[in-house]
């Protein structure tokens, strides 16, 4: 009995001072990988700021203008969707105007672009009818973030290929699309700012005329941006 | 007058030399005690009237000095002044017994002639004495126990006259652990609380301190000391280790390393894509030959890359958040850990127990 008593006595005895006993140092987590969210959802507008020039029956026209448009992007760790829309205004060149959905493949360091679009033109002449081009695109993107600084770089590229006219035997329209840019993300708010370089080539083809054009120009942008980091 | 000393060395003898073989302490404060034995003599002989044998016998147990309890110092002055002022005026030695008396009250205010030796005469000395002698007398609880930072210990004195008084408490030989002064109130007294421990510390060890108590008359250059023995029971105080510093090279780290140098290649692939799609990627036809290439191109790639290697050279690295939180975790743990042993510690102080006895019938 008196044993079990010392027993009792110094087991709270050593309860008492495990309890004021210094940690050895933090618990090492079994996995402690850096910071990622799994999913971002991107909304910015957009504007790109060069020339188009256009050859039509070997006449090469170039004009100054810029393109508005908005993009949206909604990607998780290995599938992402994106939306962009946008109108362009270059002196007295037809106005175009086009909108595509894209689906994102792997992860974003290296991801497969599919989607389809459509593309008006129209001019003074046919401002109420303008005419219309659906089209598909296959691409490659990549963006790597430059580890945990909030910038990341951007290299896309896509080609587009217009649907076939049934009505003729030319080769449909066709395009390519090259954008390189840096986004960057300010620290604490959602926002983000996008600098870059963006090339378009298209090919319109019907039976009677092909009229390739080019429009390149500086792309500025800005919007919100949740996730991606 | 050398026969009286001889005399008075052969009967203190046996007595010195019982003290001698025995411990002088405990055992001679006994009941039935040599010195008792003395005392009862001495009162046998006031009994029969041989005044001068009873203040011998007396005087030979106050030349014990320390030895004799305050009940035997007492009893021997009571003694002494009983023989010196019998109610037989040719045996009457009235200084002789008033300063006996003195003796007696200077440390017993309360003091009153026993009924079989006084007699209306001695009894106007004892109240002429306590009149004209300043008093003091000092009571304590023999067995108190401190418990804590405000623990106390309780020494009551009090004075015939109103006066100051001072108590120290030491260790024969060592420094003073207690020092404090007090003046009277209207009813003469003080009360003297004794501290335990001082910022947060025992002040006694286990061991027997002296207790000096002077009281200083406030009408006079007149002063009465008093030691007494206090026996403190005072275990060591140990505390628990409060650790302030928390070692920083346990920690883990909560960032990954800079990006530095892994900017370069993806530096290179937006600033050479850029370029390229402003000078190399051009249309069919007459445009490539009638457009020059895109000079913005250039400025605009070597910005991108200038800006994405500035970047990764100032890249923090990202965070490591099963990191972060193991070491908020930690620094958690940490600061209870230090919280805990400061409670432990405090708890340690507020329960901690000083047990004195005081032992007044010893001085």
């Amino acid at each position: 009995m008196r044993a079990l008593l010392v027993v009792t006595v110094l087991a709270l005895g050593a309860a008492t001072v495990a309890g004021a006993q210094v940690p050895a140092g933090p618990e090492v987590p079994s996995a402690a990988k850096p910071q990622r969210s799994g999913g971002e959802l991107r909304v910015s507008g957009f504007m790109i700021n060069g020339d188009r020039s256009y050859e039509f029956f070997n006449d090469v026209n170039t004009q100054t203008g810029s393109v508005r448009g908005v993009d949206v992007l909604l990607r998780h760790t290995a599938i992402g969707i994106g939306v962009r829309s946008w109108t362009s205004t270059y002196g007295t060149q037809p106005n175009v105007a086009s909108a595509d959905a894209r689906l994102y493949l792997f992860p974003p360091v290296f991801s497969i672009m599919l989607g389809a679009g459509r593309r008006a033109v129209w001019s003074d002449l046919n401002e109420d009818a303008p005419s219309q081009l659906d089209f598909g695109l296959v691409g490659i993107s990549s963006t790597v973030a430059i580890g945990g600084s909030g910038l990341r770089t951007n290299v896309s590229g896509a080609m587009m290929i217009g649907a076939p006219d049934a009505a003729s035997d030319s080769d449909p329209s066709a395009g390519l699309e090259g954008e390189a840019s840096i986004l960057y993300r300010i620290p604490k708010v959602p926002i983000f700012l996008q600098l870059g370089y963006r090339t378009e080539l298209f090919t319109a083809r019907n039976s009677t005329f092909e009229t390739p054009q080019e429009a390149r120009g500086v792309r500025l942008g800005a919007g919100l941006q949740f996730g991606g980091r | 007058m050398m026969r009286r000393i001889a005399v008075t060395v052969v009967a203190v003898l046996p007595l010195a030399l019982a003290l001698a073989v025995a411990p002088v302490g405990a055992q001679v404060r006994q009941q039935g005690s040599p010195i008792d034995d003395l005392l009862d003599r001495s009162n046998n002989a006031y009994n029969d009237l041989e005044y001068s044998r009873a203040d011998t016998l007396a005087r030979q147990v106050l030349a014990l000095g320390s030895s004799i309890t305050v009940a035997q110092r007492t009893r021997a002055l009571t003694l002494v002044a009983a023989a010196a002022y019998p109610d037989d005026p040719p045996a009457q030695r009235r200084a002789a017994s008033l300063e006996a008396i003195r003796r007696i009250v200077r440390s017993n205010l309360a003091f009153s002639m026993p009924q079989e030796l006084t007699w209306p005469g001695l009894t106007a000395l004892v109240e002429e004495a306590k009149r004209t002698t300043f008093g003091m007398e000092v009571n304590a609880d023999s067995l108190q126990v401190a418990v804590g930072v405000d623990g106390r210990a309780t020494i009551r004195a009090r004075s015939s006259r109103p006066g100051r008084f001072q108590l120290t408490i030491g260790q024969e030989g060592g420094s003073t652990l207690v020092r404090d002064s007090a003046t009277t109130g209207p009813d003469n007294a003080v009360e003297f609380r004794i501290p335990v421990m001082r910022n947060e510390r025992p002040l006694f060890s286990s061991a027997r301190y002296d207790v000096t108590i002077t009281g200083i008359d406030a009408a006079a250059p007149d002063t009465v000391v008093t030691r007494y023995a206090v026996t403190a029971d005072a275990p060591p105080l140990a505390f628990a280790d409060v650790n302030m510093k928390m070692d920083s090279s346990k920690l883990l780290a909560e960032r990954t390393g800079r990006f530095g140098y892994k900017s370069v290649l993806p530096a290179l692939l937006v600033g050479g894509a850029a370029f390229a799609l402003s000078s190399t990627l051009r249309a069919e036809g007459n445009i490539a030959t009638e457009v020059g290439a895109d000079s913005k191109g250039m400025a605009v790639g070597g910005a991108l890359a200038l800006t994405t290697i500035v970047a990764g050279f100032m890249d923090r690295g990202r965070q490591i958040p099963a990191n972060i939180a193991a070491n908020k975790a930690y620094g958690e743990a940490f600061q209870k850990s230090i919280a805990d042993a400061e409670a432990e510690n405090r708890r340690r102080v507020a329960e901690y127990r000083t047990t004195l006895r005081f032992d007044l019938g010893v001085r």
